[in-house]
């Protein structure tokens, strides 16, 4: 069995819109900087980690597919590389943060500012780690490797689209092999460094996990959306039943760990009951932040998990794109969570400028995606996997 | 199946193609005897999905409760202890174990619901008779038609089975009255 996979030409509407959308958003944001410039940055770090986290997900999943010579992901393993393919706008998208390190990270940056003695010492004697030169130098390190990884199998698998022998040679795998746990390291150092220090009091050591977890659901839920759009817009032919069973599984095991990380996290956190870990949950349980908690728990959690448990919908690609959609958006509530309940001063859990910083981020991601993949077909054509990884079938 | 007809084929194709041609002729209690899985073959045997899901699954509720309730009868009503000032309904605490009685429940029942479902342990049956069947273990692939199935005349049978290309044809168990 071949398919001809026919080169993505389309996008044209998908780039100006997105484009669009971010103009609309970025514009918005420059509006929140004179009405209330700590809460913009609160919105864009919430914005902006979910997409980096989400891209790296997919980074991760991308992998780990090649190192484990998997068969069936050769499939859709175009689209993770587009995904991936969002990367260097992310590092440039970072840029914004450095105006706002010090509404972010204010209290490790200057913790002679701090009042209470006993949590300047603390912070006082986190110093050596969580200081801006150094934090600069992490953040460097970190797009660093995440794009040179990300570059190496993007390259690496298009190149093989013009010629075979450059397909079937193993160099993607030992990449892969060499990078997982350079690019797993970073990405939980990028989550101490990004999300953990906003309360640099606080400390967990599930947190990186936390993240992972979430980051790599919203790549596999985003994975299957896309293949579920390719394959209806005619790009992805041969795109059976058993390829988004195989998704919808991986959705719901993840779904679980990420639940498993979230409790445990929680209930070490509650059953010790120390004051300087507690912060984080006290935080998070009163007012209409405990609601907050509710819906995340119900729409990251208990909801995909009731959904995806069923049998029929996971091999229903429509349905199973439903419920992935929702995992994308539940994980943005999941950073939203993290992110803005830190932000000093009680305020409102929702706010324009979370909208405005979601499309000033997403909006030009997508776009410059949708651009990268131009020109090129929807699968590694050439990879000798592929006609096996379009016979593939799991009952 | 404890009475029937089987039929031995070299190849996993050739009994996927016969059990495709004897649907497609009427016959519904069809049964195959593989060394390993074989894909494709619960589609052509026209085999549903496993009823044990969902058996289990009131297993796995009823294991969770129960878990819960043990827990909430001891700590929080028969016998409530302060630890550390904490709630005697301690419902993040509860949880594990709540967790792993579901596990366990379900895992208990699946298995015996297998079993009974399944018809095991099955020591002897007709068809280890029939002389060449034991290498339905090994290299070959065996086809069966059930005593039971309506369409089943054995003449007719024998030739069909033949002319699909059978290497051997034996019927298992007492021979039909």
């Amino acid at each position: 069995m071949t398919f001809r996979i026919p080169v993505y030409r389309g996008g044209r509407a998908i780039v100006t819109r997105s484009v669009g959308l971010a103009l609309v958003g970025a514009a918005l944001l420059v509006v929140g900087a004179f009405v209330d410039r700590e809460r913009l940055f609160y919105a864009y770090l919430a914005a902006y980690t979910y997409a980096v986290t989400t891209v790296v997900g997919a980074l991760l999943f991308l992998m780990i597919c090649h190192a484990m010579s998997a068969t069936w992901p050769v499939a859709v393993r175009r689209l993770a590389e587009a995904i991936v393919g969002a990367l260097p706008l992310l590092a440039v998208l970072f840029i914004p943060l450095l105006f706002g390190l010090d509404a972010l990270y204010g209290e490790w940056l200057h913790p002679e500012s701090i009042d209470d003695e006993h949590v300047r010492a603390v912070v006082v004697h986190k110093q050596p780690y969580l200081n801006l030169p150094f934090f600069l130098i992490r953040t460097g390190i970190y797009f660093a490797v995440w794009l040179a990884f990300g570059a190496l199998l993007r390259r690496g698998s298009l190149r093989g689209d013009a010629s075979p022998a450059l397909a079937s040679s193993g160099r993607l795998r030992t990449i892969s092999i060499a990078g997982l746990p350079l690019v797993a390291l970073t990405l939980s150092f990028a989550s101490f460094d990004w999300l953990m220090s906003l309360a640099p009091t606080w400390v967990s050591t599930m947190f990186p996990v936390y993240v992972f977890a979430g980051g790599f659901v919203a790549a596999i839920a985003l994975l299957t959306v896309l293949a579920f759009a390719a394959e209806r817009a005619g790009f992805l032919p041969g795109l059976r039943t058993s390829h988004y069973y195989a998704l919808g599984r991986l959705l719901l095991a993840f779904t679980i760990f990420w639940a498993y990380a979230a409790f445990f996290q929680f209930m070490l956190i509650w059953i010790a009951n120390k004051p300087e870990e507690v912060e984080f949950y006290l935080l998070r349980s009163h007012g209409p932040w405990g609601t907050a908690t509710l819906v995340l728990v119900l729409a990251r959690f208990v909801i995909p998990f009731a959904i995806l448990l069923n049998y029929g919908i996971k091999r229903r690609p429509a349905w199973l794109s439903a419920v992935a959609l929702w995992i994308v958006v539940a994980h943005y509530l999941d950073m939203h969570w993290l992110v803005v309940p830190e932000a000093p001063g009680a305020r409102a859990p929702l706010h324009w400028l979370d909208l405005a910083a979601l499309l000033a981020v997403v909006g030009p991601c997508v776009a410059f995606t949708a651009l990268r993949l131009r020109g090129k077909p929807l699968a590694p054509i050439n990879d000798p996997a592929l006609p096996a990884a379009f016979r593939y079938e799991s009952l | 199946m404890k009475r029937g007809l089987l039929a031995e084929f070299e190849t996993p194709e050739a009994m996927l193609l016969a059990i495709a041609e004897l649907r497609s002729r009427g016959y519904r209690r069809l049964d195959a005897f593989t060394p390993y899985p074989i894909h494709g073959v619960d589609a052509a045997l026209g085999l549903g999905r496993s009823p044990l899901t969902w058996i289990v699954l009131p297993f796995a509720i009823a294991g969770a409760a129960g878990g819960y309730l043990v827990q909430w009868h001891n700590n929080a009503y028969a016998y409530p202890l302060n630890v550390g000032g904490r709630p005697a309904h301690a419902a993040p605490a509860f949880v594990p174990i709540t967790f792993e009685m579901m596990v366990l429940a379900s895992a208990l029942a699946g298995f015996v619901v297998m079993l009974f479902l399944t018809r095991l342990p099955e020591l002897w049956s007709p068809l280890f008779d029939v002389p060449g069947f034991e290498r339905a273990t090994i290299d070959r692939f065996w086809i069966g038609i059930d005593a039971r199935d309506p369409a089943l005349i054995r003449p007719l049978a024998e030739r069909d089975l033949t002319d699909l290309g059978a290497l051997t044809v034996a019927w298992a168990g007492e021979a039909r009255s």
